[in-house]
């Protein structure tokens, strides 16, 4: 090989590995124009004071988790010994200060019971089962109460106490049955 | 002769040539070169730059309340150039004090709704009461308190911190972040950068047919032995289910009280002898995961009208391991129908409910904790306030108490129908703007996701006493305001009455079930349009980032009213029992509730993790199989009557290393209440994991 052939051999293999270099820093380098990928980036660096991080995370095997606790095995998350992490205290925000209302006025003990009707539940306990729930108040638009009764699964529904709804109108403390 | 020239490049060369360039393209492909991070997107990010008055150019000096408190330019030993930020607190009443970017145009980071972004600095800090603070800029509201990410540990070398942000708000343009100095002590800082760390997804193709956007309903092939008409998610997994007497007057009367736990990997339910008539009671998870029922009903109503329901002031311990209901001492009044909130110090408050006599309970009724009792009558603070039946009371990031305005039966409380209640001061301030504050009777509130982000959302209800039509509406309030009020939401999505009939425009529901799922969004289902009937079809899906519901999501086939109630499992499905109408039947099935997530691909898969003991304000240690999008802590529901006021989604903002996540628990107890947790994490396939246990302390 002549010294010009080896020069311009050289030469070729330089320009050539030139090229490709180029062209691989072009695909693989992004501008700063570029790097607002959807991609995912490199891992970033991580949380230097994770004790043991610089030996690199141990990623423990994957275990199959038992049939009915599908538990995780444990990895390690500080250094045995040495003095204990001093302890953030609660950081909370100054929010909802609601600054110019007033508190409610402050209500005295109690001497009495305070007052809850009896019929708490909405239902008319007149009629029925105590389970059952014959509306206090049927809903609107209700123009015939034994219908919708009927219509809502209620049967043999018994007087139990005053026919308040006027739905015994045979008097045989049966409701809805004529 | 004439010799033919020799070309330049033989056939050999040429070859020779061809060698070289495909093995340098072999080995420059193959072998992991150089990573190229992405851009940091911060202006200065080394306070290298001062202004004329020699502080960090896009920086400003930031905080509130009561300190002395130095900022300072320090040459000394930074971490790199010229420059460190020092803030210096000598003494702190209040309040807090930042190094933040400075919220304008020119110096705040532009950032795209959605992404989400790895921010770190270099610090040291004589006090762990730090904390990262971050801002965004909303296109509607102006600059807003966005979240905290993590706290920093104490350290007097250089450390570096990345957290990965959660995904940026919808009508986000811009955020700012710093570190915040909330205790006496001296911080540096020096370094920052925030990245771009949006993760591809991957192929989210779903071939489940209408389950890929609204989920799937299983009736499960057995029924429940008791009426599941308070359920609660154990620290293991399991539901217990309790009915007492299951409001049937003959099992009262019989003295047969049931309560089952239901084992939902294997569908298996285990009786447990019950003590008492624990139905109408209230219930919570303690510290350790056992379970707190308080009261429960002494007497049904008699039919001349006598006597109400009453209350009973007794209360028992339930013990996942043991399987058993242990005795504690009693309440101070009778409590039928009570509230039941945990604080951030793990003791529990009870308001409202009936009393023995079936008179409203007004005392406030106090569980210490340490001591495993209820305090005294004269031992808890009292406002002798009577707050109605099952009131809705949701811890707040203070450890005041948002009385919401859900309630069970009738109208809601006198003035606006919602306050905040303080236990230390002893007040309650009205909070305004709640819609038809009577008829919101059995309408469900839920903290939204994340807790950070103190917002409520109060969804539909009616009124059993007047017994119109359930309603549509929906309100929401922002608890981070100065002065929160309730401002309207979207309306609930229609649905279907039996046979398929649409509800009208104006019709809603009551009853309602609201679950809150490990992507951050609100399952929202069940539920009728009047007293004890007429069940309502409609279930949807509310996203907290766009206050949006997205309607048709698949319907529970069993009615699911008066009585009824759904619950996260910590699989990610959602398991639905119980409903009681009018005429006194009661329907046992189980129906499991399969959303549109697990239909995406498979699951994220947590390797291993540090411990199950997680200490607040802690970096906790889990590995996972791929790239995650969010982690969270969601407490195990405990729930009756649509209520559940404890339930909350805690974030956990992450710190990434590849597979290996660090995951930042809050400082503050009072946004994550001590106790046992479903620890998921989310793929960027948006495909939860199953739940690891850990425990909050």
């Amino acid at each position: 090989m002549t010294r010009v052939r080896r020069s311009v051999l050289a030469l070729a293999v330089l320009g050539v590995l030139g090229v490709v270099a180029a062209g691989i820093w072009l695909v693989a380098a992004p501008g700063k124009q570029d790097a607002a990928p959807v991609a995912a980036p490199a891992p970033r660096p991580t949380d230097s004071s994770w004790p043991g991080l610089a030996a690199g995370p141990s990623v423990a095997a994957s275990v199959p988790p038992a049939a009915d606790t599908p538990a995780v095995p444990s990895s390690p998350d500080a250094p045995a010994g040495g003095p204990a992490e001093p302890v953030a205290e609660p950081f909370v925000q100054n929010y909802a200060g609601q600054p110019g209302v007033k508190p409610l006025k402050p209500l005295p003990s109690p001497t009495k019971k305070h007052y809850v009707r009896p019929n708490v539940d909405g239902c008319d306990h007149n009629y029925g089962e105590v389970t059952q729930c014959v509306p206090w108040t049927f809903p609107p638009g209700t123009t015939d109460k034994c219908a919708w009764l009927a219509e809502h699964g209620f049967k043999k529904l018994k007087v139990a106490a005053a026919d308040r709804q006027k739905l015994d109108t045979d008097g045989n403390k049966i409701a809805c049955d004529n | 002769m004439n010799r033919r020239p020799l070309p330049l490049l033989s056939r050999r060369d040429r070859v020779r040539i061809a060698q070289v360039v495909i093995v340098t393209l072999v080995l420059v492909l193959a072998v992991p070169g150089k990573s190229f991070a992405g851009a940091n997107l911060l202006s200065n990010p080394g306070l290298e730059v001062v202004d004329s008055t020699g502080f960090p150019v896009c920086w400003e000096q930031s905080g509130w309340g009561d300190s002395t408190h130095k900022y300072e330019v320090t040459h000394t030993a930074p971490h790199s150039g010229a420059n460190a930020m020092k803030v210096t607190v000598s003494a702190i009443t209040s309040g807090d004090r930042k190094a933040l970017m400075l919220e304008n145009p020119s110096c705040a980071p532009n950032v795209t709704p959605g992404h989400q972004y790895d921010v770190s600095t270099w610090y040291k800090t004589t006090t762990p009461n730090t904390v990262m603070t971050m801002f965004r800029h909303d296109v509607a509201q102006g600059w807003v308190y966005w979240t905290d990410l993590a706290t920093l540990t104490t350290t007097t070398a250089w450390k570096q911190k990345t957290v990965r942000t959660p995904p940026v708000p919808a009508n986000t343009d811009q955020i700012v972040w710093g570190v915040t100095i909330y205790g006496v002590g001296v911080l540096q800082t020096d370094d920052y950068a925030m990245v771009d760390a949006t993760q591809a997804a991957p192929g989210t193709s779903c071939s489940a047919g209408p389950a890929c956007t609204a989920g799937a309903w299983q009736v499960m092939p057995f029924n429940s032995p008791v009426r599941g008409i308070h359920a609660v998610v154990l620290k293991n997994g399991n539901v217990l289910l309790v009915a007492g007497s299951g409001n049937d007057p003959a099992a009262f009367a019989a003295g047969t009280f049931k309560t089952a736990v239901y084992n939902p990997r294997n569908g298996t339910f285990a009786d447990v002898p019950t003590p008492a008539d624990l139905f109408c009671s209230g219930h919570v998870q303690l510290a350790d995961g056992r379970v707190l029922i308080m009261g429960g009903n002494k007497d049904y109503p008699a039919a001349d009208g006598s006597h109400g329901y009453k209350g009973l002031k007794d209360s028992y311990i339930f013990d996942p391991d043991t399987m058993a209901y242990t005795k504690v001492n009693d309440m101070t009044a009778g409590s039928w129908y009570p509230s039941a909130t945990v604080l951030g110090n793990g003791d529990v408050i009870s308001l409202g409910g009936l009393g023995e006599d079936s008179g409203g309970t007004v005392a406030t009724q106090y569980f210490k904790n340490s001591e495993q009792r209820w305090l005294g009558l004269n031992e808890a603070n009292q406002t002798w306030s009577f707050w109605g039946l099952y009131p809705s009371m949701v811890l707040m990031q203070d450890g005041r108490l948002f009385y919401t305005g859900s309630h069970v039966f009738g109208n809601g409380l006198p003035g606006t129908g919602s306050s905040i209640y303080d236990y230390t001061a002893n007040t309650i301030t009205p909070v305004t703007g709640l819609q038809r504050k009577d008829e919101r009777d059995q309408s469900m509130s839920v903290l939204l996701p994340p807790a950070q982000d103190q917002r409520v959302l109060t969804i539909g209800g009616g009124n059993i006493d007047s017994n119109p039509d359930a309603n549509r509406l929906t309100d929401l309030i922002d608890l981070k305001q100065a002065t929160p009020v309730y401002k309207p939401g979207p309306l609930l999505p229609s649905g279907k009455m039996t046979g398929g009939v649409a509800q009208t425009a104006a019709q809603g529901k009551m009853y309602v079930s609201a679950v809150l799922l490990p992507d951050g969004k609100v399952f929202e289902t069940g539920g009728a349009l009047h007293n004890r009937a007429d069940p309502v079809y409609e279930a949807s899906m509310f996203n907290p980032a766009t206050n949006t519901f997205t309607p048709g999501m698949a319907t529970d086939p069993v009615p699911r009213g008066y009585h009824s109630s759904a619950f996260l499992l910590p699989d990610g499905r959602v398991m639905s029992v119980g409903d009681n109408p009018g005429d006194g039947t009661f329907d046992m099935r189980v129906s499991v509730y399969s959303p549109p997530y697990l239909f995406k691909g498979g699951r994220p898969q947590i390797l291993s993790m540090a411990g199950a003991q997680w200490p607040y304000g802690t970096t906790k240690q889990i590995t996972v199989d791929g790239p995650i999008l969010k982690a969270s802590l969601i407490r195990p529901e405990a729930v009756t009557h649509s209520s559940d006021p404890n339930q909350r989604y805690v974030d956990l903002p992450m710190t990434v290393t590849g597979n290996t996540i660090g995951l930042n628990l809050t400082s503050n107890p009072n946004l994550a209440p001590p106790g046992w947790y479903m620890l998921y994490v989310v793929g960027t396939n948006g495909v939860p994991s199953v739940a690891q246990w850990v425990q909050v302390k």
